[in-house]
């Protein structure tokens, strides 16, 4: 894996040509009162979006933790984490996985997080410093030094932006309409008080909209921002390759957003820079991280995980 | 002058203008200047500290806020998304919709910013520095590509500041957006805030006790610094803007969205020239307010055909240059009354020059009217085609005789003698003026061996009748050539087939002096 290319690029685009692997039909995200959000595109082009950037942040997020065993997958092992225990001492949830990382109320309002509180020394009297809050997070979370971080459980200034964004749109697109009926064999109308179909007797008529277009996962990963953190070059090749990690599992494991949006990967292109940088497969990533990972937090170790307890 | 270029690589722009509430919907474009400033600062503490220093950041700064930018904007398109967002109360998560509202430009297409400031070479190389490295502008999903342009030296601008006095142009709306004012006015500004806001002394040096304990707004040191304050801080101290700002008025040029400016395949030497809508109101207008309606129909068509770039000629009537177009090729709009009584059920829009891109747009989004005590006059459009589109169109029919279905109405005055006696044009034995001389005349230019004749009464296509008083013969408002209202009912015959359309005199182009295939009648 050679990042060299990247030294002096302020930022890493990717592009990814995405299909239904069967079909050519797929469900967008529904959106609150709206359904569907389609929008006229430049020229006129019906376009869609499929995946929000909030909800593939969550998605990048997802591929990376191993919920059955509550670690990282393999190759991220040791990175550093806050997990969450219950009242009952199992886990609950962990800084990975909720949406709001540390700024979560399982974890913000917690005793326990006093130590990452000290740790980010936010001094309502001074003008916000933000070096100890990259430490901070660098020692305690470090997922959020990727997608970014808003701590307003202690200052509205404790702001970091994301460095990694990715979101699905698809143009040029179709509306499908469908449906169908939930046929009831034994009485087909519905019945007194108590045995309509709220109770699930009787035809159910439903309708679905579905669409057809051609969809592209856009990632954008802000390289400047992430050499702006003055973390180290250890650091920063870090957290490229675990971004860089990141977009491939997604692209490789994550892609079957929806029961009716399953997709697959056609083609994957780096759009900046526009030439000499080759992105790393999969299989170098997981290769190369645990190497990475050691180097940049100096020695070996099993776990770096931070735990609080939830009481309420 | 200094020129900074913005292309958005995500194709969309989300920035909520200062004071706006996110769910108000609204997107700041231009960008404000204050924001601009703001994001280069940020760029250089985040991602530039080494390379840029402080002083040289702040004479950036200071230079770029003497002068409020000119904005070359990109055609754009707005929509937006909604979403619930977790928020804290207590130890609980709750959520709460808001909307995302954006708007949508095509990557390649560039938003030029000029500042008329040279800056010395050291400030020109941190702003290219900084612009190379700004990640995002206004929201995090704004992802933007940012460059400084040596290579031109002038922009097409069309947001341009609008001073206190000065009228709006034409084809223009106001924005106003939040601008830093300069380093000598903040200077000054701060002196004077800082006097009217000093603790008061009583006349005995004792200072008065604070009846309220409320901790006061700092006022930054200088204008650099107070483009730093962070915004929930401002808010929460209560300034309603931020120090060192002022909202100035820019003047932007309505640009059609980039949706409606596709380029069609449409082959204008096929252009369709007629349009057809059936009239579906409970309370349908009667066919003598024919040239009512069709007023009323005809100003929903020039407002809808309106895209940005003035309304559509066929609607008009008139050229680029407000000329009259020759040859009444325009639009003219018929009513028809085809039902058992004499109510309006057709409404047919015809135009010999055809309809261009702008006017089909129009016509397929007029779907009503107004009409009397609240009830609507509700359009559904059959289709857009031309003569043979419409079989059921008797106005597009052809025929040798031809009946009034609305008064003839003269353009010309009736001459009399000073005696009263009427002036006859021996030519014909009509009263010169009068309708019937009038629709002669016109008739003479298409076909002079034409004979007409007029009839008492006007006889609609189920054989109902009405008179020609009972019709309105005048535009409620608008130009035209009319002469002292002489109207009439006639019937007109050729001597071979004449196909439709046939509408002659005043406000032929709004239903008056329309003439249905008598056989038809």
């Amino acid at each position: 894996m050679n990042l060299a290319t990247l030294a002096v690029q302020p930022r890493l685009l990717l592009e990814a040509k995405l299909k239904p692997v069967q079909g050519s039909r797929f469900q967008p995200t529904g959106f609150p009162d709206l359904g569907a959000a389609t929008f006229d595109g430049p020229g006129g082009a019906k376009m869609l979006l499929v995946e929000s950037a909030q909800s593939m942040a969550n998605r990048l997020e997802a591929v990376c933790w191993d919920t059955v065993n509550n670690d990282w997958v393999t190759p991220l092992k040791g990175l550093p984490a806050v997990l969450v225990n219950g009242k009952d001492g199992k886990p609950l949830t962990n800084s990975v996985l909720e949406a709001h990382r540390l700024n979560s109320p399982y974890i913000a309002t917690t005793k326990d997080f006093e130590e990452i509180k000290k740790a980010i020394a936010f001094d309502d009297r001074k003008p916000f410093d933000r070096d100890p809050l990259l430490k901070a997070l660098l020692k305690y979370d470090v997922n959020s030094l990727i997608h970014g971080i808003f701590l307003e459980k202690i200052a509205g200034v404790i702001r970091l932006p994301r460095a990694l964004t990715g979101f699905i749109e698809a143009s040029e697109v179709s509306t499908v309409a469908s449906g169908g009926v939930k046929n009831d064999r034994v009485r087909a109308s519905k019945g007194d008080e108590g045995q309509t179909a709220k109770e699930g007797f009787g035809n159910v008529p439903f309708h679905r909209e579905e669409f057809t277009g051609k969809i592209t996962a856009f990632f954008n990963l802000d390289l400047a921002l992430i050499r702006g953190f003055g973390l180290g070059t250890d650091v920063e090749a870090l957290l490229i390759a675990i971004s860089l990690y990141k977009i491939q599992k997604f692209l490789n494991e994550g892609l079957r957003l929806r029961t009716a949006c399953d997709l697959d990967l056609e083609e994957l292109q780096v759009t900046r820079p526009k030439a000499g940088f080759e992105l790393p497969s999969l299989e170098v990533l997981e290769k190369e991280l645990p190497a990475l990972i050691e180097k940049a937090f100096g020695g070996k170790a099993d776990q770096r995980f931070t735990t609080v307890s939830f009481d309420s | 002058m200094t020129i900074l270029e913005l292309c958005f690589p995500a194709g969309r722009y989300h920035a909520t203008p200062w004071g706006r509430h996110v769910n108000e919907g609204a997107v700041e474009w231009p960008p404000s200047p204050w924001r601009l400033l703001r994001s280069l600062i940020a760029t250089r503490h985040l991602k530039a500290r080494t390379e840029v220093p402080e002083d040289v950041l702040s004479g950036l700064i200071i230079a770029l806020a003497s002068r409020l930018p000119h904005f070359q904007l990109p055609a754009t398109t707005g929509s937006h998304t909604r979403h619930y967002m977790p928020y804290v109360e207590g130890s609980k998560e709750k959520t709460t919709k808001v909307f995302d509202t954006f708007l949508q430009l095509a990557p390649e297409d560039a938003l030029l910013i000029a500042w008329e400031v040279e800056l010395p070479e050291i400030q020109l190389e941190a702003l290219r520095l900084l612009a190379e490295r700004m990640g995002y502008f206004g929201r995090a999903e704004s992802l933007v590509e940012a460059r400084l342009r040596k290579d031109i030296s002038a922009i097409q601008a069309n947001a341009v500041p609008l001073a206190e006095d000065e009228p709006l142009p034409k084809r223009a709306e106001l924005v106003r957006l939040l601008a830093p004012v300069s380093a000598d006015a903040y200077t000054v500004w701060r002196a004077d805030f800082i006097a009217a806001n000093a603790p008061q002394e009583d006349t005995d040096g004792k200072k008065k006790p604070k009846t309220k304990k409320i901790k006061s707004p700092s006022v930054p040191e200088d204008l650099y610094t107070a483009l730093h304050a962070d915004t929930g801080d401002l808010q929460s101290v209560g300034w309603n803007l931020p120090p060192g700002s002022a909202t100035v008025n820019y003047s932007r040029q309505i640009i059609s969205p980039a949706s409606q400016q596709r380029k069609t395949v449409s082959d204008d030497s096929a252009r369709h020239t007629v349009a057809r809508y059936q009239v579906v109101s409970k309370v349908a207008p009667r066919i003598t307010q024919a040239v009512s309606v069709a007023d009323r129909v005809h100003k929903a068509l020039c407002k809808w055909s309106d895209q940005g770039q003035g309304r559509a000629t066929v609607f008009t009537g008139k050229d680029e240059h407000g000329q009259p177009l020759p040859d009444h090729q325009h639009a003219h709009i018929f009513c028809e009354a085809n039902g058992p009584r004499d109510a309006i059920t057709h409404i047919t829009v015809w135009a010999r020059m055809g309809f261009d891109h702008a006017a089909r747009l129009a016509l397929r989004r007029l779907n009503k009217v107004w009409g009397h005590e609240g009830h609507d006059i509700r359009l559904v459009l059959i289709g857009i085609g031309d003569s043979g589109t419409f079989p059921d169109c008797q106005l597009l029919g052809a025929s040798k005789v031809w009946r009034s279905l609305t008064p003839f109405v003269s353009t010309l005055h009736m001459k009399s003698y000073g005696d009263g006696r009427p002036k006859i044009d021996v030519m014909n034995g009509w009263q010169i003026g009068s309708a019937g001389h009038d629709l002669k005349r016109l008739l003479n230019k298409e076909d002079a061996a034409a004979g007409i004749r007029q009839e008492k009464q006007i006889t609609l296509p189920n054989q109902r009748t009405l008179r020609s008083l009972q019709y309105q013969t005048s535009r409620p408002d608008g130009a035209g050539k009319r002469g002292n209202g002489d109207a009439g009912a006639f019937v007109i015959e050729f001597l071979e087939p004449r196909t439709g359309p046939l509408a002659l005199g005043y406000g032929s182009h709004f239903g008056l002096g329309l003439f249905v295939p008598a056989d038809h009648a």
